[in-house]
């Protein structure tokens, strides 16, 4: 491929590496009329792109409709992004905002639907959402963490899901989305994941097991 | 008292740990739909189509009236017609001995096309006769698009709007 910028090893590595490098690499070669990387891309990111928008409160079915909406968005993006690590946070801030639009409008619906309290079906239609299914979690630790995870502010579950299902070199990405600090040292455990570790600290199922 | 985390501190190998064990927890309670990753493959898909070929739009969609109850016999079709001139294209759904869903599909004015149905997950390809006839015997049910293109390069290639088969 031609690769334009004469960067340093380390920024071509990060552009290979980076789930931002490989966005990149995937919108370009998917303009010039390849679909391959694309493909990878989707398959790669998709899982990320969910539980994003299912951390922001939208409902498995709408959620569904929310991430392909992005990934149509993603190759209609006219706009040339230069910076690799740009494109991750296009992804990132879409999706997020795509999740807002779709829970204001549900809201926006629940508010109109209201006055009738006694035709209570359409609420039970709504609510077909899985409750937590923690008989799935069958080690008892996996079990912890997530009755942990659920107690932390709900700014802080939806910033620690994108964290732990993002791409590791995409750290600077995640920081630029997520107020995460990345310092020269590296990236700074945040007040999330301090508190997270904190409640599991105190679990002595977290700790023994 | 427990100890307590810096949120300033970097990150050491307990906070991956609990990034990885969160991740795998996360792929448990809610995973991502199975198809999902297909669904936006054919979406992408049929976004790409939209710049090369003309859309099609459905002239007429024929239900055939139910027969009277017991006659089992009677197999479930339906018709719709597109068009987009000068094409027209017609097809016919019914039911496949497998129980997926038979294609028998024209298109006009007469000629050979290729013929691609895209679906979630896949593509399926086919040819009709010199007279514009084809036949894709066994489609699975759910969303799908067909494109036709004609073979001679002449006229332009028209896709209908997915159809719920």
């Amino acid at each position: 491929m031609n690769r334009t910028a004469g960067g340093t090893t380390e920024e071509a590595d990060v552009a290979s590496t980076s789930l931002g490098g490989r966005a990149a690499a995937a919108l370009e070669s998917y303009r010039a009329g390849d679909p391959h990387l694309l493909a990878e891309l989707v398959q790669e990111a998709t899982p990320l792109l969910w539980h994003i928008v299912r951390g922001q409160g939208v409902d498995r079915d709408d959620a569904e409709d929310v991430v392909q909406e992005v990934w149509l968005a993603f190759v209609r993006s006219t706009s040339t992004i230069r910076e690799p690590q740009a494109l991750l946070k296009w992804l990132v801030v879409s999706a997020r905002r795509a999740a807002w639009r779709t829970s204001g409008r549900r809201r926006e619906d629940l508010r109109r639907t209201a006055p009738l309290p006694e035709d209570d079906r359409a609420v039970a239609v709504r609510s077909t959402e899985p409750p937590v299914d923690e008989p799935l979690l069958v080690a008892e630790r996996d079990q912890t963490l997530w009755r942990r995870f659920l107690e932390l502010p709900e700014r802080c579950q939806q910033l620690l899901r994108f964290v732990a299902m993002a791409d590791r070199p995409d750290y600077k990405a995640i920081a630029e989305v997520t107020g995460m600090q990345v310092t020269a040292v590296g990236v700074t455990r945040g007040r999330c994941l301090a508190k997270l570790r904190a409640l599991l600290d105190a679990d002595e199922r977290w700790v023994e097991a | 008292m427990s100890a307590t985390f810096s949120p300033d501190e970097p990150m050491d190998a307990a906070d991956h740990a609990v990034l990885e064990a969160l991740a795998r927890v996360l792929d448990r309670v809610d995973p991502v739909p199975a198809g999902l990753v297909d669904r936006s493959l054919f979406a992408l898909t049929l976004e790409g189509l939209h710049a090369e070929v003309t859309e099609l739009r459905v002239l007429e969609l024929a239900v055939p009236a139910v027969r009277g109850a017991g006659d089992r016999g009677t197999v479930e079709a339906r018709t719709i017609t597109f068009t987009s001139d000068p094409i027209t294209v017609m097809i016919t759904l019914s039911v496949a001995p497998s129980g997926g869903v038979r294609i028998d599909g024209w298109g006009a004015p007469a000629q050979r096309f290729s013929v691609e149905l895209y679906r979630p997950g896949a593509t399926v390809h086919a040819e009709s006769d010199d007279g514009g006839s084809f036949v894709l015997p066994d489609v699975p049910r759910g969303p799908a698009s067909l494109v036709l293109r004609p073979v001679d390069g002449a006229g332009p290639a028209v896709s209908t709007p997915v159809i719920e088969l």
